[in-house]
């Protein structure tokens, strides 16, 4: 697997700020240096998540899904009721 | 004479026809606190147009001073680029289907976000009557205003509240 394209990381950079509604202290560049940091950390350790879950999720599941799988969590933790 | 000539938001609407180049999006309506703005995102560079008839007053040989009335919805203390055209709609010689019309010079006006949102803010430029079309008193004209958000570092949409057109 390989990181984002520059366009892909743009695209939800873009999406992001359109679309937060809480106040925002960072320029433009410093926002999008945390999309390619977290992307080059999704990118290094996606193995490791993978590896993470259970069979027979793990080996069952299609990647999508477990991606939205890790999605609900990290909304449920960080992003619920914030 | 000293004159001046007010558009609030809802004289204008949005627009994404590339009458300057680099366009690439419209700006939206949208009520903050019952005030009607127009939205400008923060990753297009997107305009608004305004039309206007210049007032009798008008001096071709004095620079016109333009304020931009805005705030900043969500990102603070960065700088917001905005920057306005104008062209020019001559009785009996200008074709208004026309979309390459526009003046290609404006008056760039770069402003800082306060540092809470929603907070109101008003910054100023001039513009030379070259720069304005070379338009004429009692003439009619067109306005574009536009985010430079390539160029800013702003990361939240920003709502144009009003623009006024002056001379002393």
């Amino acid at each position: 697997m390989a990181v984002l394209t520059d366009a892909s990381r743009r695209e939800i950079w873009a999406k992001w700020m359109r679309e937060n509604e809480d106040p925002v202290s960072i320029v433009k560049s410093d926002l999008r240096a945390a999309f390619n940091a977290l992307d080059d950390f999704m990118n290094t350790n996606a193995t490791a998540v993978n590896n993470a879950i259970p069979e027979p999720a793990k080996s069952s599941l299609s990647t999508p899904q477990k991606a939205r799988i890790l999605m609900e969590v990290i909304r449920q933790r960080f992003v619920k009721g914030s | 004479m000293a004159w001046d000539l007010v558009f609030s938001a809802e004289a204008g609407h949005g627009t994404a026809v590339a009458f300057i180049t680099g366009i690439d999006g419209a700006a939206t309506p949208d009520l903050e606190n019952e005030q009607y703005v127009l939205n400008f995102d923060p990753s297009n560079d997107n305009a608004a147009i305004f039309r206007g008839v210049v007032p009798e007053g008008y001096a071709s040989g004095s620079s016109t001073t333009v304020d931009i009335y805005w705030h900043a919805s969500t990102a603070t203390g960065s700088s917001v680029n905005w920057e306005v055209y104008f062209m020019r709609c001559q009785d009996v010689t200008t074709d208004i289907s026309s979309t390459a019309q526009f003046n290609s010079t404006g008056v760039a006006i770069s402003d800082t976000a306060h540092s809470t949102v929603k907070y109101a803010q008003a910054v100023s430029g001039t513009i030379t009557n070259a720069n304005m079309d070379a338009v004429a008193a009692g003439e009619e004209f067109l306005m574009l205003v536009v985010r430079d958000a390539a160029g800013d570092a702003n990361t939240g949409i920003t709502c144009l509240r009003a623009v006024k057109l002056s001379q002393t």
